[in-house]
């Protein structure tokens, strides 16, 4: 069932610069420091190219990290409709970004680089910095009704349709995961 | 500790394979601020003098700014012994290159706000730097590989996130004018960086960093961000020309105005060809995306792929330099050659400016028989003629025959091959031209920049009094100057307020005499190295001697440089900057700039007046 209200962030092809301002700006908006660790959203680049993608939860409808969670940690708010982390409960053991991943998903749970507890884009309450900072058009914030099927994909899938634009060159890429 | 910096120096020494942490001397960071005034005074304190470009003691700095990582601060700037800036006597003066892409940031984020290399290696290593940790590791299996297979090779060792500086097979050649690259096209590129990065037998700096860099105020750097995006955002039709043609515009324009390059700089403009190679034909036939360097709001380069012809599946980056001085200043006229030939400079890791500049001055060469076919071995190096480019670059990656005097410059080749040719190698202290606004005629600003750069002839030294502050603050915050140049003094003193706690940059006065001590304190460390500035501070002689004939410049007072008038506006420069008649800074100055450090150090080499 599609909620009308559920958002989420999507990335336009070939759009992103590969500049990072999503990463910083989402970092200083949850965590108030300079590094981009602490962002949910990471930008992976692939060659030949550099072919630059930016990963971050799509709000899939099925949600097989949130299921996956062993803890409870990881819920969603279905009256918010925001992914939530409870870090108190969060034990750091990466079944929820292996759920995504395993489901051919983009991998979109970062962890944080010292307490290693999950970090998922929680769309910054309504108004996500990414998309707000996104200087080349490529990070958009659009109701998910619109995309009833849309799940998250694996950065080397969108890598490789923004490869096939650039014809006639081969559609391999590597060196980006 | 003052925000901004992370407080360490990472310090590499390569003959004893040795690794040490040294404390950032806050000292110094107050008095010379970031990248290029620190890297200058690391010189000065610690490399002795005279020491040359490929010997073990050269020490290669690469280091960052107080504003990397932070707003939208980026570059990171490379100093060491140029093998290719030199006095008309051949003593090696100041390298320095910069590019922006995401290492530095990198860098910071792994807790070193630089790396300075000496000694030297046996094998081939490289540096791998994570998270306030670095080891030196074999490079073996990278060694003779290309800019292009480097990256991937490295990336995939090492994870997707890895930031890596490298070198081509050109560096380890050590052809004089080698560059150090990242992410495919970004490169630094001028001054023989790659050259000594090879010499030591350096191959890449692989970085990746997951800690916090420091800040005074967090709160107040946040609201700046804004600011400072919303700022750059606002000049809509610049952000607009930026993401959609990059820095290749300038070529039309250059060439309109007479201010561009054209056979080996013997003319500056022409007409309607020059529109072949410039950004809309690379725009309709080749470009996909944009990229930008790291927290960069308005990102201007333009990747794509050549989609027909000889070099189908090719792809590159054009640039406003490269594509110039390969395109008319070679006589290209297939735009698709152009953007071949940059692309592959860059995957051997060749300075595409001084390599578009030997090439044209060969060219000139082999048509006035100066060098004849059986000298090019059998190579048909004609005007704009493609593959035969191709077979040079070739051979001088490989320093193959006429292929290793071409891989020291123009200056050096040009006294080898002799008959009258230095008198249009087109080069200043031994470094090719740059374009950036020069001509071969007086008005232009930058012709008579070249003459005064740190550097030689590097197009990013600036061109007036105020425009060369300029850089030298955007060197210093490793802010791009496109950027810089949009941003005013009052935002920049915020910034670092925010950043270091420090009150900096007041006024633009204060900025000014900032700059001023960065550009005195170069010129003084390449006065110690055996600058004589009398005898090294000319331009090459086709500027006063050979007018223009074509284009609106053409008839015209301003189609040819008087030397008089060179003459009156080197004194006008030397009084600006505090020097004496002869160009050496005078005592007071010194004193002034709070270099008095650098007196004892210069009295040795040059008679220094009191005011």
């Amino acid at each position: 069932m599609n909620n009308p209200m559920q958002i989420f962030v999507d990335h336009s092809l070939p759009g992103c610069s590969g500049c990072r301002i999503c990463e910083k700006m989402c970092a200083l908006r949850h965590e108030r420091k300079y590094n981009p660790s602490y962002s949910r959203v990471k930008v992976y680049q692939f060659y030949p190219g550099p072919i630059d993608v930016p990963i971050v939860c799509q709000y899939c409808e099925d949600r097989p990290c949130v299921s996956a969670c062993p803890t409870g940690a990881l819920t969603y708010n279905t009256s918010t409709f925001q992914m939530l982390v409870d870090e108190a409960v969060c034990t750091g053991c990466q079944l929820c970004n292996l759920a995504c991943t395993d489901n051919k998903r983009g991998g979109c749970i970062t962890f944080h680089p010292k307490k290693g507890t999950a970090q998922v884009c929680d769309l910054c309450g309504g108004d996500p910095q990414c998309v707000r900072f996104c200087p080349s058009d490529t990070l958009h914030f659009l109701p998910i009704s619109r995309f009833s099927k849309r799940l998250a994909k694996p950065a080397k899938l969108i890598a490789s349709r923004i490869a096939d634009q650039f014809y006639p060159v081969q559609k391999e890429v590597g060196g980006g995961l | 500790m003052a925000g901004g910096y992370v407080g360490k120096i990472l310090d590499v020494d390569l003959t004893e394979k040795t690794l040490r942490k040294t404390p950032l001397n806050m000292d110094d960071a107050k008095r010379f601020l970031g990248a290029r005034g620190l890297m200058t005074k690391f010189l000065w304190d610690r490399m002795k003098s005279g020491t040359p470009a490929f010997s073990a003691d050269n020490t290669i700095m690469f280091f960052t700014g107080p504003l990397t990582g932070l707003l939208n601060g980026n570059r990171t700037i490379i100093r060491f012994k140029s093998p290719l800036t030199a006095t008309s006597t051949g003593l090696n003066l100041m390298g320095h290159a910069s590019t922006g892409g995401n290492w530095g940031a990198e860098l910071k984020y792994a807790g070193f706000d630089g790396v300075a290399v000496k000694g030297a290696s046996e094998e081939p290593v490289y540096l791998y730097v994570k998270d306030g940790e670095a080891e030196i590791r074999s490079a073996a299996h990278l060694w003779g590989r290309s800019v292009f297979e480097t990256e991937v090779k490295l990336k995939d060792e090492l994870g997707p996130f890895v930031r890596v500086l490298q070198i081509g097979p050109a560096g380890e050649r050590l052809v004089r004018y080698a560059c150090i690259n990242q992410e495919y096209f970004y490169s630094a590129s001028r001054t023989g960086g790659g050259a000594v990065m090879g010499s030591k037998r350096l191959k890449a700096i692989a970085v990746r960093g997951t800690l916090d860099i420091p800040v005074h105020d967090v709160e107040g750097l946040t609201t700046l961000e804004e600011a400072v995006y919303g700022k750059l955002r606002s000049n809509e039709a610049e952000v607009y020309s930026r993401r959609r043609w990059g820095s290749t515009t300038a070529n039309i324009s250059a060439s309109d105005s007479s201010t561009g390059p054209l056979k080996n700089w013997r003319e500056a403009y022409w007409g309607d060809e020059i529109e072949k190679g410039g950004p809309l034909q690379w725009e309709s036939r080749c470009r996909v995306k944009n990229r930008g360097c790291f927290g960069c709001p308005t990102p201007c380069n333009q990747l794509g792929i050549i989609r027909e012809g000889p070099w189908a599946g090719t792809f590159d980056i054009p640039d406003y330099d490269s594509t110039d001085l390969l395109h008319p200043n070679c006589m290209i006229t297939d735009p698709n050659g152009v953007y071949a030939l940059s692309s592959y400079l860059d995957s051997m890791g060749l300075d595409s400016i001084s390599a578009g500049n030997t090439l044209s001055w060969t060219m000139e060469c082999y048509e006035k028989g100066i060098l004849t076919k059986n000298d090019l071995d059998v190579v048909e190096l004609t005007w704009g003629n493609v593959p035969a480019m191709f077979e040079m670059v070739r051979k001088i990656v490989r320093r193959e025959g006429i292929g290793d005097l071409l891989a020291d410059g123009t200056r050096i080749a040009s006294q080898k091959v002799g008959k009258g040719s230095d008198k249009f190698a087109m080069h200043c202290k031994g470094v090719e031209w740059g374009v950036g606004g020069a001509g071969n005629n007086q008005d232009q600003r930058e012709t008579f920049c070249y003459v005064m750069s740190d550097r030689g002839g590097v197009h990013l030294y600036g061109p007036t009094i105020d425009g060369q502050n300029d850089f030298a603050v955007a060197d210093n915050l490793t802010i791009c100057i496109r950027n810089l140049r949009a941003l005013d003094v009052e935002t920049l003193g915020r910034a670092l307020k925010a950043a270091t706690g420090w009150n900096y940059f007041t006024s633009r006065e204060e900025m000014n005499r900032f700059a001023q001590r960065i550009i005195i304190m170069e010129r003084a460390w390449n006065i110690r190295e055996g600058l004589v500035p009398e005898r090294d501070d000319v331009l090459p002689e086709r500027v006063f001697t050979e007018p223009l004939t074509l284009g609106p410049k053409a008839g015209t007072a301003a189609a040819v440089y008087d030397r008089k008038k060179f003459e009156e506006d080197k004194q006008t420069w030397y009084k600006a900057r505090g020097c004496d008649t002869h160009g050496i800074p005078t005592k007071k100055t010194l004193r002034d700039l709070d270099l008095a450090f650098t007196i004892p150090g210069l009295e040795k080499v040059a008679d220094l007046e009191e005011s």
